[in-house]
């Protein structure tokens, strides 16, 4: 079951959808900023982000707090990433409509028991490597709808989904049989904001 | 048209995914478990034990990431006749994550007998110590096998918080006994780095009946063996794919490395 779900995700992040143009030509007068919030996705329960985009909005680059609270399973986490992708493709759906795929990663501070940047005195130098700091790849899809609201202050509104993994459990994969490949990989889901209302789009 | 349908699908799967609660992970230090207090329900599996026989059990030790080498282990183990539990001496993670946490039931699933964990200082850290909690039950615990004294102890320092281990829950758990062996598990051996301080102290605790006392370790990954007044007995980790076989008969006990 699980393994279905993924290769399924996988091919639907892939997937071209039939389009009225042939790609997605940007006319950005001002370099666009958005805002997200996001379930899930190895940053915490919920997480708020803020970033902008680079060349033609082909590169992402955004700084994200997540939090995960105690009262869900005992375990209180504080997360602060810097999120980077790249833009494999984008089409225009419908006039107003706009799908990308993006693949990229996270660099995940987690602040929670027991994690550190640097280990007490008491621990003899070099008795571990820090262990709150994690690098979590993921391949993403976006829709994205042009509703240019000069109250809100948005242009565009986005939904979007990863599929997303961690250095650790990468490592445990290539040095195991026991561990599947299906067994490393997670899901996140997003809402996104365009908050730059000088961006418009071009056929 | 195809476009439509393309994207209703899409949101169709989003929605039927967020009910499938294991499919998101919210962070690698949550504490989120899928079995609770599992050393107190193996312990009740442990078969019943003939006082006449010899009671046979298997160690391991630092599982870490060697998650082939264990699985090894457990198919060696069911070749064996005769086991009525094994003992893994702690370190069954590397960084005490959940998934850590659950691969490693995953592998041991496969054992044909009952599997007991001790904490070890790789599993404090992170939450490790939370989910071993939820997962296994107390870090402190006894049981008996007929008149055989089982102790697991949690001998922790550095990475709870360079907190003492409970010694006064050890004081009133070991037995004054001489009729049978008393087992003692604890991962870091007494004289090692985290409780090198503390030796003297351990060393009254652990010598009231030193002919009568087994401890079994982990934590140096190599099989050793040390006769401090109590016997000591240090179990090597998994990728030195060594396993020691444990019988105890009475007031004497024997023990084998066994090659996997």
């Amino acid at each position: 079951m699980r393994s279905s779900i993924f290769i399924s995700l996988v091919l639907l992040i892939l997937c071209y959808h039939f389009s009225m143009a042939q790609s997605l030509n940007d006319s950005i007068k001002s370099r666009p900023y958005y805002a997200n919030l996001q379930f899930a996705g190895n940053v915490g329960l919920a997480s708020i982000g803020l970033g902008t985009s680079f060349k033609n909005e082909k590169i992402y680059l955004g700084l994200i707090y997540g939090y995960l609270p105690k009262s869900l399973n005992d375990a209180a986490v504080h997360t602060i990433a810097l999120k980077t992708y790249f833009r494999i493709f984008s089409r225009q759906l419908f006039s107003k409509l706009y799908t990308s795929a993006n693949f990229g990663t996270n660099i995940n501070y987690g602040i929670t028991k027991n994690t550190y940047l640097k280990y007490p005195n008491y621990f003899p130098d070099g008795y571990y490597y820090t262990n709150a700091i994690h690098i979590a790849p993921f391949l993403g899809r976006k829709y994205e709808l042009v509703c240019k609201s000069q109250q809100l202050g948005i242009s565009r509104l986005g939904l979007y989904f990863e599929i997303g993994t961690m250095d650790k459990y990468l490592a445990n994969l290539f040095t195991s049989r026991q561990i599947s490949v299906f067994d490393v990989f997670n899901l996140s889901t997003g809402i996104t904001f365009c908050i730059n209302t000088n961006t418009s789009f071009n056929k | 048209m195809k476009r439509l349908l393309g994207i209703l699908v899409t949101f169709l799967l989003l929605l039927g995914l967020n009910s499938c609660e294991d499919l998101f992970q919210y962070s690698p230090y949550d504490a989120d478990v899928s079995k609770t207090n599992l050393n107190a329900r193996n312990i009740d599996k442990i078969a019943p034990h003939n006082p006449s026989d010899t009671l046979w059990f298997v160690a391991l030790a630092d599982v870490h990431a060697w998650y082939d080498e264990l699985y090894d282990a457990t198919l060696k183990i069911n070749q064996l006749k005769n086991i009525s539990f094994v003992v893994v001496c702690g370190d069954i993670t590397d960084e005490g994550l959940a998934k850590e946490f659950e691969w490693y039931n995953s592998v041991m699933k496969n054992l044909k007998v009952p599997y007991i964990t001790i904490i070890g200082n790789h599993d404090y850290r992170s939450n490790g110590s939370v989910i071993y909690k939820k997962m296994f039950g107390p870090t402190n615990f006894t049981f008996n096998i007929g008149d055989y004294h089982f102790i697991g102890f949690d001998d922790v320092v550095w990475e709870n918080n360079n907190t003492l281990p409970d010694f006064e829950w050890l004081n009133s758990n070991l037995l004054d006994t001489t009729s049978v062996v008393e087992v003692g598990f604890a991962h870091i051996p007494p004289w090692s780095d985290q409780l090198s301080p503390y030796f003297e102290e351990v060393k009254q605790l652990i010598n009231r009946e030193p002919d009568h006392t087994l401890l079994i370790h982990g934590h140096e990954h190599n099989y050793g063996y040390k006769k401090l007044e109590a016997h000591h007995i240090i179990v090597g980790a998994v990728n030195r794919r060594l396993m020691v076989l444990v019988g105890l008969c009475d007031t004497v006990y024997v023990s084998r490395k066994i090659k996997f």
